[in-house]
């Protein structure tokens, strides 16, 4: 009876704390990481590093300006490739990237074949840049499994998800979300086969102006041994930016 | 000079570096640059080349309205130690006005129409400088552009251009152009007169000369429209109509009337003239299963009722691997002239090499002459702004043909550079 009753009290303690960590859904999950992340305007300007597989390490300058659904990437320096932009607009649930090199002087529609290719050399494709603009997690991801975990010393949901369009490139995403602010800490990219392709890290997570910011974003090819470094120098949130920043008439600018 | 360069490099540079990027309420100032020392061997004049350029852009934004963009450029010539020569060009300059729904652009401009790559029928405005180490490269106009959204995917443009430049030839081309004519102007009066010392003597009253355009009216002036519709079922797609004069002269004079001069030993010129002609062009880009692809169109007539029609057709594809490819047809047919028409494939690509670096590769066939131009560039990135440039272009006549289309790409060169970034 005796051993019942502890066998009773144990299935109730798991239930009961089990309970707690999944009192929220996958899909909640991704809602409150959208929360996280809204900001009404924001221009960021970091320094990109580009480190081969043979650890040489090449910098660039960017600029991103977001404002809604709207996101406008900017390459500031060096000379050779300033000025070329890229936009990722949002309207009507349907995205559109529009690209702008300065060597050919005009606007062009990101072509599909382009859009998970490497932008401008980096590890990041065309459409990773998308989670600077206005990806919205919960509409790009659709949760499958859903785990608490520790991840560098901090407690963490652990989100299995497939991308919900299926031009992304990835066949699934494992997101590593901080259990108290929902900031993702860790996303794992896997290619169409299923094998780990790319894995992102968000670090040096700073409070500014209520707006929790990674101070430093990591996205390294597993595959090719090659890393993309973003470290934010210069964050400004909730300004005004125009509207016609985001249009592609501003592109050519 | 030798001793000149120097010093006025590290000037420039030095004036630049502060003024990188100066940013005060509204006023942002942002100046960059590269500076290019360049070693190049051409194997058709077999000469070397040694060539400093220091390229500038100097850009001025005042809030979200006014931006001023300055782009000079210098060219020095340290081929023969002693007589350096300096070339100092502004490439572009610029005032922008934005507007509610215009941007005004007002100084010396490149105006870049049509979706092609490198070469673009539609794109009339800008005249070519074939001299320069890219043959596309395009010279600068003053000229005033508007744009006017009629909405966020509809626009207007227009542009007035205020001088008259003439297209750059190579100096070997324009010489062999002329003698060309000139021999067969020989065979003729040789055919009237019968004698060589007399037709030789005859041949000496022949002069050329050449005739620019005056500008004396509004209509002598340039000018341009297009209309442009942005993701139109996913195309964008381009109508405009360019007036003005063509980009190289043609000949001008009656040479039956020419030769009677020579044989009655009366002064006699060939005149070269910039005729004027009107282009209707069509352009449009978007993509088909994942392909991106493009086509122009530009029928010309000028004012010598000569009709002439260019196309283009294109395609770019970016493989697994980040090998970028574009694969271009391209046919320009003289509609009242019983000569073929010229009519080259284009293959290019951009292969990323341990990230950091890029080989290039441009691959052209002229299906006329059946020659071919191959313009292979290795970019290796030493560090950070400091590139070496290795490169080329190869030309070869498979079918021994003289006349080719690809002969205004260029000449069979090898260079080496490297540019330091600032």
């Amino acid at each position: 009876m005796k051993r019942n009753i502890c066998l009773i009290l144990l299935l109730f303690c798991i239930l009961v704390f089990s309970g707690s960590a999944f009192a929220l859904t996958g899909q909640e999950v991704l809602e409150k990481m959208d929360q996280t992340l809204q900001v009404e305007t924001s221009r960021i300007e970091m320094k990109m590093t580009l480190v081969n597989e043979d650890g040489l390490k090449r910098e660039r300058t960017i600029e991103i300006l977001t404002k809604g659904n709207n996101a406008l990437v900017r390459f500031l320096h060096p000379m050779d490739v300033e000025g070329t932009a890229l936009l990722l607009l949002e309207e009507n649930d349907e995205s559109d990237m529009w690209l702008y090199l300065p060597a050919l002087g005009n606007v062009r529609k990101v072509a599909s074949h382009m859009q998970n290719g490497s932008f401008m050399g980096s590890d990041f494709t065309y459409q990773d840049f998308n989670m600077f603009g206005g990806e919205k997690y919960q509409e790009a991801y659709q949760q499958t499994e859903l785990n608490t975990t520790v991840y560098d010393e901090t407690e963490c949901y652990l989100l299995e998800t497939l991308p919900t369009s299926e031009d992304r490139g990835y066949s699934k995403i494992r997101i590593w979300v901080d259990s108290t602010n929902f900031m993702a800490l860790k996303l794992e990219f896997y290619d169409l086969q299923d094998n780990l392709l790319k894995v992102m890290t968000n670090s040096d997570i700073l409070d500014l102006d209520g707006q929790l910011t990674p101070q430093m974003i990591v996205m390294e090819n597993v595959q090719q041994n090659t890393r993309t470094i973003l470290e934010m120098t210069d964050i400004k949130y909730n300004q005004t930016i125009p509207d016609q920043v985001f249009s592609t008439r501003n592109l050519e600018k | 000079m030798r001793k000149l360069w120097f010093p006025i490099v590290l000037a420039l540079v030095l004036i630049s570096c502060p003024l990188q990027a100066m940013e005060l309420e509204n006023f942002y100032l942002d100046s960059q640059g590269n500076i290019n020392e360049k070693i190049i061997y051409n194997d058709t004049l077999t000469e070397w080349r040694n060539l400093l350029e220091v390229d500038l852009q100097i850009n001025v934004d005042y809030g979200y309205s006014l931006s001023f963009y300055l782009n000079p450029e210098i060219t020095f010539d340290t081929t023969l130690p002693d007589n350096t020569t300096v070339d100092l060009q502004l490439n572009e300059g610029f005032i922008d006005l934005y507007l509610d729904k215009m941007d005004l652009r007002l100084g010396k401009q490149l105006v870049n129409w049509g979706s092609a790559f490198k070469q673009n029928p539609t794109d009339r405005i800008n005249p070519l400088d074939l001299t320069a180490s890219d043959p596309t490269t395009q010279l600068g106009v003053r000229a005033l552009k508007a744009d006017y959204y009629l909405n966020r995917d509809t626009i207007i443009s227009g542009v007035i251009v205020g001088e008259f430049i003439p297209g750059v030839l190579p100096e070997s081309l324009q010489n062999s152009n002329i003698e060309l004519l000139q021999h067969n102007i020989y065979q003729q009066v040789l055919a009237l007169v019968q004698d060589q010392t007399t037709a030789e003597a005859l041949m000496q009253n022949l002069s050329f000369q050449t005739t620019e355009p005056e500008l004396k009216n509004i209509e002598d002036l340039e000018y341009a429209f297009k209309l442009t519709q942005r993701d139109f079922s996913g195309y964008d797609i381009s109508l405009s109509f360019f007036s003005g004069y063509e980009d190289y002269p043609v000949l001008d004079s009656d040479l039956e009337q020419v030769i009677q001069n020579i044989v009655t030993s009366q002064p006699a010129a060939i005149n070269f003239a910039y005729k004027r002609t009107n282009t209707i062009g069509l352009d449009m880009i978007g993509e088909l299963q994942g392909v991106g692809l493009w086509a122009e169109a530009a029928f010309s007539l000028n004012e010598a009722e000569q009709k002439s029609l260019e196309t283009l057709l294109g395609g770019d594809y970016t493989f697994e691997n980040n090998l970028y490819t574009i694969v271009q047809y391209y046919y320009r047919d003289q509609l009242d002239d019983e000569t073929k028409a010229d009519q080259y494939v284009m293959v290019h690509g951009q292969l990323p090499l341990r990230q950091i670096h890029q080989l290039t590769t441009t691959l052209m066939y002229d299906l006329g002459a059946g020659s071919i131009l191959l313009n292979p560039e290795v970019q290796y990135s030493l560090q950070n702004n400091l590139k070496l440039n290795l490169g080329g272009s190869y030309i070869a006549n498979l079918k021994d043909t003289s006349s080719s289309l690809l002969g205004n790409y260029g000449s069979t060169q090898a260079y080496l550079g490297i540019t330091y970034g600032f």
